[in-house]
């Protein structure tokens, strides 16, 4: 077994691993407001656009891409390299909508370091200072770009012919580091923004939460400036 | 008078064929029949048999020269990179000879050397050398390797062509199962090859021709200046011209270019006796004579031999040429040869071995010691897993290591390096080729014809162990294997050509080069009928299908495992780096049609019985041609696909900086902040 099969298996293993443990020691026992009538839009057409996309690309990517790794070590062969590869585009444009959207509302401001201070999502203590967007899917929003980044980089880099034989290792195990440290974040993150944030799925749908769920998880949005955009029916 | 004493040949045969012991040849001094020679050859028999007493140990592989302890025989060397100036004296066989004093030029008759004798006398151990990867193809202590360049067989009247090797490479046909004794083969073979093996070491046995003449023609020893000379009069057409005319112990002689060889002892009978001066009285016989060139032997009988440790290039091009053939083949002049030779690299240099010859062909796998940085991979770039010590970084003989600029590592997993660097570049069907050891090509007025058997194509890209093997995929000769056999158990065993043509008789006439012409149908079903017989079926194999006449009478082919063709690694030419795949782009292999997998491999046949048999490259690649038409599609929006992902990089990146630098300036503001103000105004 490679170095890295093993560091995947660990990698996303421990985090598929840790979801189970977090949701019984600490999410299930948060109080679940996302009940009630959903007047409180979130997300524009747009967003819900942009987000599914990156949903369905990661998906696609990472299933091709761990699949050949964990399987037999990689590389992607055949078929498969070439859905990745197509699904890449389309991934890294979805990435680069992403950060056009939203780098706004992911500014960090100072109610963001309390968040993380007071232990953010690893904690039970509930009224933690948040606005449209808390810190840590803030720190998840810069982490995921800059890590797409790296691995559309890593790619490009190697189609073009300026990289001899170690250049070329060089950025493949960037390629593999830098998608295995997003995947991991990104399957964080969707545990974060579904399971452990009941009334949030939906919102990816219909892009309307309750007033309740809205005041819950995110007690500034609206109410401060820079916090985005104010809730509205 | 004496009756004439029975003379056994070296197989213990008399001239009746009658077995006796095995012996050594004799030949008399004065070898006509009579009293004299009788007496003679008595008392050369006492003496042949002391000699023989003294090396009983080694008379199943060595000549009986004198019995001195090995360990103290051979010169070592020093370790001076100078060759040794051999100015030495010539020896000839001292069985033959009687003793063993030196040739002189003018001696009556003129022997011909003995290599074995003049070489091995007192310096080179050529037990040792026997041993070596050229000499030693049917010996079956020598590992056979990578499956390389077969002899092939090849009867214009029976179109047959089929690879024999004595090594045993799977897809050849052992030599003896194709009627080839060690007598025919090194008839057919052995002018390229430089002796040994079946001419020595191997000849004779149970299993060789009765028919045999080695008492005549002598036994065809190691030439060590077939590689070892730097005499530019040394002609290995006279070695091989001298083989045809069954002039064995002569042909060393013929090619040194010190010495006129004339005649041939194909026409001598079989008690003909060298020692013996032709009286000329029959037309028909025209024994070989030799007439040493007198001014290249000192007043010690001592000749000069221009020898050289590492051969020229040259020397080796005699057995392993290429020559293209085509329609839009250029010319040789417009060739150019391979790349380490214009680097001023010799064969030799990467191709090494110790005393024992054993040569390195230098392919990956062969060995994991030093030998192991001597490959593609050792000398460029460097072989951990060889013996520890510098070599192992590369750069051997001022190897440059490539970059590989824009290639993925993939590319060196799945392919062999001679993918992109070795052999024609690849067109859109595979071209054809003819090599020395195969069309006999280097020997003077020997006719050739490009469009007649037998058929070698190239380059076939196939991966290495069979398209499902998982080896790596590489660049390969392949033949079409063309012969007659019977049918058992859905084996092909082949049939002897000559035997086949006995019994076709008018169905397959002789027929030769300049009038060949592939066989027809109604030939090859003839052929058939003629050959039917209780045992196993008659079978036709040729342009990779096996022939067989159906319930109807008429002819019907099929694909079969025994019709697939053989096939054998391309190592050079080494084309430069700007000519290789890949240097104009990824699509030089990855675009649709691309030859490298969609080029066209048609089975040459060596009979107009059916439409040919077209296989694909990718077929003997284990690749699926919709994955590669695909991924070769993809390579259609490649240009744009590199654009939109750059363009995307450089919104990311930007986005990315921008804020990274709002976040560096609110940082810095708020570290002004907390900095000491100062005294208040």
């Amino acid at each position: 077994m490679s170095l890295f099969q093993m560091v995947s298996i660990i990698g996303i293993g421990g985090t598929l691993a840790a979801i189970p443990v977090h949701y019984l020691a600490l999410a299930r026992r948060q109080p679940r407001p996302g009940i009630g009538e959903r007047t409180v839009r979130r997300y524009g057409l747009w967003e819900r656009l942009v987000h599914g996309v990156l949903l369905l690309t990661f998906l696609v990517l990472a299933f091709t891409g761990f699949y050949a790794a964990i399987g037999w070590g990689g590389p992607m062969k055949g078929y498969m390299l070439m859905i990745h590869t197509t699904s890449g585009a389309v991934f890294a444009v979805g990435v680069a909508a992403m950060l056009l959207t939203w780098a706004a509302d992911h500014a960090f401001h100072a109610y963001d370091g309390q968040f993380l201070a007071r232990g953010g999502c690893l904690t039970l203590k509930q009224d933690l200072p948040a606005a449209r967007f808390t810190g840590s899917d803030k720190v998840f929003f810069w982490l995921a770009g800059a890590l797409a980044l790296a691995a559309l980089l890593s790619m490009l880099l190697s189609m073009i012919p300026w990289f001899g034989t170690s250049g070329q290792r060089i950025l493949y195990e960037t390629h593999r580091y830098a998608t295995l440290v997003l995947t991991m974040a990104t399957i964080w993150h969707a545990y974060q923004t579904t399971l452990a944030k009941p009334g949030t799925l939906l919102a990816l749908v219909s892009g309307y939460v309750t007033t309740g769920w809205a005041e819950r998880y995110h007690p500034l949005w609206g109410k401060t400036s820079g916090a985005g955009p104010a809730p509205h029916a | 008078m004496a009756a004439t004493p029975t003379r056994h040949n070296v197989f213990g045969k008399d001239e009746r064929g009658a077995t006796g012991c095995l012996q050594p040849v004799r030949f008399g001094k004065h070898g006509s029949p009579g009293v004299t020679r009788g007496t003679h050859h008595l008392r050369k028999s006492a003496r042949a048999v002391a000699i023989l007493a003294a090396v009983a140990l080694a008379a199943t592989t060595a000549w009986p020269v004198a019995g001195l302890d090995a360990a103290q025989k051979f010169l070592v060397p020093d370790g001076n990179r100078s060759t040794a100036v051999h100015r030495i004296p010539l020896l000839a066989d001292p069985v033959l000879k009687g003793d063993e004093k030196p040739l002189a030029a003018d001696d009556k008759p003129a022997l011909p050397y003995s290599p074995r004798a003049t070489c091995s006398g007192r310096c080179h151990d050529y037990s040792a050398i026997e041993t070596g990867w050229h000499f030693s193809a049917p010996d079956p202590k020598v590992p056979p390797g990578r499956p390389g360049e077969p002899y092939v067989l090849t009867d214009l009247a029976t179109g047959t062509q089929i690879p024999v090797s004595p090594r045993g490479w799977p897809g050849t046909y052992r030599p003896a199962a194709v009627g080839l004794t060690p007598w025919k083969f090194v008839l057919a073979f052995g002018g390229h090859t430089p002796g040994g093996g079946y001419g020595e070491r191997f000849a004779g046995g149970p299993a060789d021709d009765p028919q045999a003449r080695w008492q005549v023609s002598g036994r065809l020893e190691i030439d060590c200046q077939s590689c070892h000379s730097g005499d530019p009069l040394h002609d290995e057409s006279l070695w091989a011209t001298n083989i045809e005319r069954e002039n064995f112990q002569w042909a060393a002689t013929a090619a040194c270019g010190f010495a006129l060889v004339r005649g041939i002892a194909k026409t001598v009978p079989e008690t003909w006796d060298p020692m013996t001066p032709s009286t000329g009285d029959n037309p028909k016989e025209f024994p070989p004579s030799i007439a040493y060139d007198a001014w290249r032997f000192n007043s010690l009988k001592e000749v000069f031999f221009d020898t050289v440790g590492k051969p020229a290039n040259d020397r080796c091009y005699h057995c392993h040429t290429n020559r293209p053939i085509g329609k839009d083949v250029p010319e040789k002049w417009q060739q150019d040869e391979d790349v380490h030779v214009k680097a001023g690299l010799r064969c030799a240099d990467c191709h090494r071995h110790g005393l024992n010859h054993a040569m390195t062909r230098n392919y990956e796998g062969e060995s994991s010691g030093s030998e192991a940085t001597l490959t593609c991979r050792g000398c460029h770039l460097g072989e951990e897993s060889a013996a520890a010590g510098p070599q192992t970084m590369g750069g051997r003989l001022g190897a440059p290591v490539p970059i590989h600029k824009g290639i993925p590592t993939i590319h060196f997993e799945k392919l062999a390096c001679t993918t992109c660097h070795s052999g024609p570049w690849p067109g859109k069907a595979a071209g054809h080729v003819q090599t020395s050891r195969v069309h006999g090509l280097g020997v003077k007025a020997r006719e050739h014809r490009d469009d007649a058997p037998p058929f070698i194509q190239w380059p076939v890209f196939m991966r290495e162990g069979g398209p499902q093997g998982g080896g790596k995929i590489a660049p390969h000769k392949v033949i079409w294997p063309a012969f007659w056999g019977r049918l058992k158990d859905n084996a092909v065993a082949p049939l002897a050509p000559e035997a086949v043509q006995a019994a076709a008789g008018d169905a397959l006439p002789a027929v030769e080069l300049r009038k060949w012409k592939p066989l027809t149908a109604d030939q090859v079903t003839k052929a058939l009928t003629a050959l039917a017989g209780p045992t196993a079926e008659p079978v036709f194999v040729s342009g990779g299908r096996m022939y067989r006449k159906a319930a109807d009478g008429s002819l019907a082919g099929a694909e079969h495992p025994a019709a697939a063709p053989y096939a054998w690694a391309i190592g050079h030419d080494v084309r430069p780096k700007a000519q290789s795949l890949g240097s104009v782009g990824c699509t030089d292999c990855h675009a649709l049609g691309s030859a490298v997998f969609f080029g066209e491999v048609v089975a040459d046949s060596t009979a107009e019985t059916q439409a040919p048999l077209v296989k694909a490259m990718y077929e003997f690649e284990g690749k699926d041609p919709m994955e590669l038409w695909a991924w070769g599609m993809s390579y259609l929006f490649r240009p744009m696909f590199k654009v939109v992902g750059f363009v995307t990089a450089g919104v990311m990146a930007a986005v990315l900086l921008a804020y990274v630098l709002m976040g560096l300036v609110a940082l810095a503001r708020w570290a002004a902040k907390r900095a000491p103000q100062g005294p208040a105004a």
